[in-house]
């Protein structure tokens, strides 16, 4: 009998990921690195996958020690006072990330579908749903993303194939003309994408068989790393370093740009930003799904609406700042880059050095 | 009656005293004109008392020459006084089916379900016999999910003979047949009919457990359990399958489900369910593999589109002609000149005028039913088109539309994709592809949510690694039926293996 134990099996891990990653990365990197790092992006996009890896490594150390779920360990080790503390950072991480990412989609819908419409009207719409998405667990998550996987992959390659044809080699060269400095923070800003990986730590008591979520982190970030630098390369070769230093969007450009053979559509990249929309509503909505975790364990008390209530409210005010204000935005890509990355590094990396290993199974 | 009197009734014991038995069964069924009553004598020397009882109907006239009772009556009629009495206690019991009832309410909940009653003077005990039983339809053609090749039975409306008819195609020992009586006045004979090595028994409790979930005055219909037996009742889709085929339901039961049948319906339910299920055919097995996958195909493909065509079709010429080629394009924007409407007006329009057409045609008899398509198809399509009321275009989107959900095989299932249509339109109306996508995801979040007796609505494209991706083998395309080795997730887990090569 097929029981609803919110328990999703590797598959199901490797598929969430690969949305939550690649999703936002493709939308916003290829711009990025362009400014950043210029032509050199595409190494930054393998070089970073070297931490990633380390950091995947870190979190099967640590979770080999692990005897419960993530924030129960995090309770135990380090006390009430100092784990409210590290339950606050990572909350506050989920909802200035799903405040970001809520921004982004929003804006990404507001240019390219619906000029002229409310922003809040296309927030509070993609908020709702994130809700409506969080309150069947885990478990229904993950089956949306598992039934949607090739129906927005397979276009995207399909379209990426076809923009490969008018590629102009000449824009990817010369190589290896950024100094070192670029391309370090190119390379960060890469890490910075791949480390929403950082949720599987949280995957640990959803998990069939204990180990599925690192590996799946590691296949996620294969498939994420090809697929940027597939983007990357294209855009490049299609626009040129300069042009694409200036483009928000550039994917969404390309995919106003490629013909499709038999000209039954003019463009498709109304159609094509389903596939944005879908993925990046994946990360808006895991961000939110596993701050209402760490919530959860922060408060301890029960009751899945409140705290689901809660999240949504600020997540809306995060998205709401990132549009008011130029300087919050700014603020918090500071945010992400350098405390983030830090918390969301130290924090498991202190656990795995200074706890000694717990035999038993992962249990809640 | 009050509940007080109806409760000292329920347990009036028959007794000995032939007079009284009478006394007591007419007070039951006081002006009831449709029961005949009849006194007679038994035995050698005709000393011995009896009172016959049963439906007008479901008695002939022929009752004493040609049925059990007659026959019952004659062999007592040379008997003496002990004779009979020792022949009803283990003779009369050898007759097939005949059960004896120590109450008055038992033998009159006997009478009722189309059998005869017997009380003999002396004998402690009524007797059911069996006879014609209540009038009903025989077994004709199945009105709905009409198939290419393969049987063409319905079921019927007498649940006795569409359990027959299961076990006609599906003659094992195992086949188990579980009855309840559902509906407080109505009684209504509910049967679950199970394979029992293949089923999971919690879902066989789960769903007695349901049925007796309520106290309900009558069940007239299998579509009164399901929508009392359903676990989310707000969502539009069914969360038990419905067939009138009995193929389909010896199917079910074959793959571990199981089949809900009640008394005077023809439409059986088939629980557990999935999304696949409704869109499976009988004849997708008994078809070649390459013309039943493209079946499949085709109305998975159609189930798509018979809920969200007319609000794409919206979205693109409202909010993003961009898409579209400029002459096509150009084609639409002739099409609708002189049109004094919105796009969403032309499609409400359209769309409303095509379901009050498909009701009209079931709810006229026979032939007019027909008439209607072509009243309402042509006169009135084209009519509207000449007036400039709706452009061409939009006829043929509604019209296409149509076609999609009457390529969907079950009815409930297409009724949940027209009533969804219209949330599309309004959506993608008011926020172009936007609201297309919300619409899209907000059903997938809840097709997500939603499951029958524990199985995932989705499967077998959600938790395919449960059956080792073996079920995906039969979902969007069905692969050659000697590579269907196994049964799907529907049953036990440890007898899933339903075909081998013999070596």
């Amino acid at each position: 009998m097929f029981s609803n134990n919110q328990k999703i099996s590797k598959r199901q891990i490797t598929r969430l990921l690969i949305y939550d990653i690649t999703g936002i990365s493709t939308l916003l990197l290829p711009a990025m690195l362009a400014r950043i790092v210029g032509k050199d992006g595409i190494f930054c996009i393998f070089f970073a996958l070297i931490p990633a890896y380390l950091f995947t490594a870190l979190m099967g150390a640590l979770q080999k020690k692990m005897d419960a779920p993530y924030p129960v360990y995090i309770r135990k080790k380090s006390g009430r006072a100092v784990s409210s503390v590290i339950f606050a950072v990572y909350y506050l991480y989920s909802i200035l990330l799903a405040g970001y990412v809520l921004y982004v989609l929003s804006c990404l819908i507001q240019t390219s579908l619906l000029k002229g419409e409310s922003y809040w009207l296309i927030c509070i719409c993609i908020l709702a749903l994130g809700g409506y998405g969080i309150m069947g667990g885990m478990e229904d998550r993950a089956r949306i993303y598992e039934i949607l996987f090739w129906f927005l992959m397979i276009p995207l390659l399909l379209m990426l194939l076809l923009a490969a044809r008018d590629v102009n080699p000449d824009y990817w060269t010369p190589v290896f003309s950024s100094n070192l400095s670029d391309f370090a923070k190119g390379t960060v800003l890469v890490f910075l994408f791949y480390l929403l990986i950082c949720f599987v730590l949280f995957l640990g008591a959803f998990e069939t068989k204990r180990g599925d979520g690192i590996k799946a982190a590691k296949t996620s970030l294969k498939v994420a790393a090809l697929l940027n630098g597939a983007v990357f390369l294209i855009t490049l070769g299609m626009f040129g370093e300069k042009a694409l230093q200036g483009m928000q969007y550039p994917v969404i450009t390309l995919m106003s740009m490629v013909k499709l053979p038999g000209g039954f559509f003019e463009r498709q990249d109304a159609f094509m930003v389903a596939i944005w929309f879908f993925t990046i509503y994946a990360l808006v909505n895991s961000s939110m799904f596993y701050g209402t975790e760490v919530l959860k364990h922060m408060i301890g008390k029960k009751g899945k609406k409140r705290y689901v209530l809660v999240t949504l409210v600020l997540t809306f005010l995060a998205a709401a700042m990132f549009y008011r204000s130029a300087f919050v935005l700014r603020m918090g890509e500071k945010y992400f880059l350098y405390i983030g990355i830090g918390f969301v590094v130290l924090i498991p990396l202190l656990f795995a050095i200074f706890s000694r290993k717990k035999s038993g199974e992962v249990s809640e | 009656m009050s509940d007080k009197e109806e409760k000292k009734q329920e347990n009036t014991p028959v007794v000995k005293d032939l007079q009284e038995n009478i006394r007591g069964y007419k007070e039951i069924f006081s002006d009831c004109a449709d029961i005949k009553m009849r006194e007679m004598t038994l035995g050698k020397e005709q000393n011995v008392g009896c009172f016959v009882a049963y439906i007008e109907v479901t008695g002939g006239s022929a009752i004493f020459e040609k049925s059990m009772i007659g026959n019952l009556l004659n062999s007592l009629g040379n008997c003496s006084k002990e004779e009979i009495w020792k022949r009803l206690n283990e003779n009369a019991r050898g007759l097939s089916d005949v059960s004896p009832f120590e109450t008055m309410e038992e033998a009159a909940d006997g009478m009722l379900t189309g059998d005869t009653i017997l009380f003999v003077d002396g004998y402690d005990k009524a007797l059911k016999i069996p006879d014609k039983g209540y009038p009903g339809m025989g077994v004709s053609e199945a009105d709905s999910e009409k198939v290419i090749r393969g049987s063409n039975e319905g079921f019927t409306d007498s649940v006795k003979t569409n359990t027959a008819l299961i076990r006609k195609r599906v003659r094992s020992p195992k086949v188990k047949v579980r009855e309840i009586k559902a509906g407080v006045r109505s009684k209504t004979n509910v049967d679950l009919v199970y394979i029992d090595d293949l089923i999971y028994p919690d879902v066989l409790t789960e769903i007695e457990r349901r049925l007796d979930g309520y106290e309900i005055d009558g069940v007239l219909d299998s579509g009164i359990i399901e929508q009392l037996a359903e676990e989310k009742w707000y969502s539009p889709f069914p969360q038990f399958q419905t067939t009138q085929r009995p193929d389909r339901a010896a199917m079910a039961i074959l793959e571990g489900r199981i089949v809900l049948l009640s008394d005077n319906s023809p439409v059986a339910l088939i629980l557990p369910t999935d999304y696949n299920s409704f869109i499976q055919t009988s004849d997708d097995y008994y078809s070649r593999w390459e013309i039943a996958s493209f079946g499949r195909m085709l109305r998975f493909i159609a189930s798509f589109f018979a809920m969200t065509l007319p609000g794409l079709y919206l979205a693109v010429c409202n909010f993003h002609t961009q898409i579209l080629p400029t002459t096509l394009l150009l084609s639409f924007a002739a099409a609708r000149q002189g049109v004094p409407f919105p796009g969403v007006v032309e499609v409400l329009l359209m769309e409303l005028s095509f379901e009050l057409l498909r009701e009209a045609g079931v709810r006229l008899p026979g032939a007019m039913g027909n008439t209607i398509g072509i009243v309402g198809g042509l006169i009135i399509g084209q009519a509207a088109v000449e007036a400039n009321l709706v452009s061409p275009i939009v006829v043929i989107v509604v019209a296409f539309t149509a076609l999609c959900s009457f390529a969907i095989p079950n009815e409930e299932f297409a009724t949940a994709f027209r009533l969804l249509k219209f949330a599309f339109i309004g959506m993608s109306a008011w926020l172009g592809f936007f609201g297309f996508l919300l619409t899209l995801l907000a059903l997938l979040i809840h097709l997500s949510h939603l499951h029958s007796f524990g199985i995932p609505y989705l499967m077998p494209f959600v938790g395919a690694d449960v059956t080792g991706y073996e079920d995906e083998r039969d979902s969007f395309v069905r692969i050659p039926i000697f590579l269907l080795k196994r049964r799907p997730i529907f049953a036990k887990r440890n007898n899933r293996v339903k075909l081998r090569r013999k070596e």
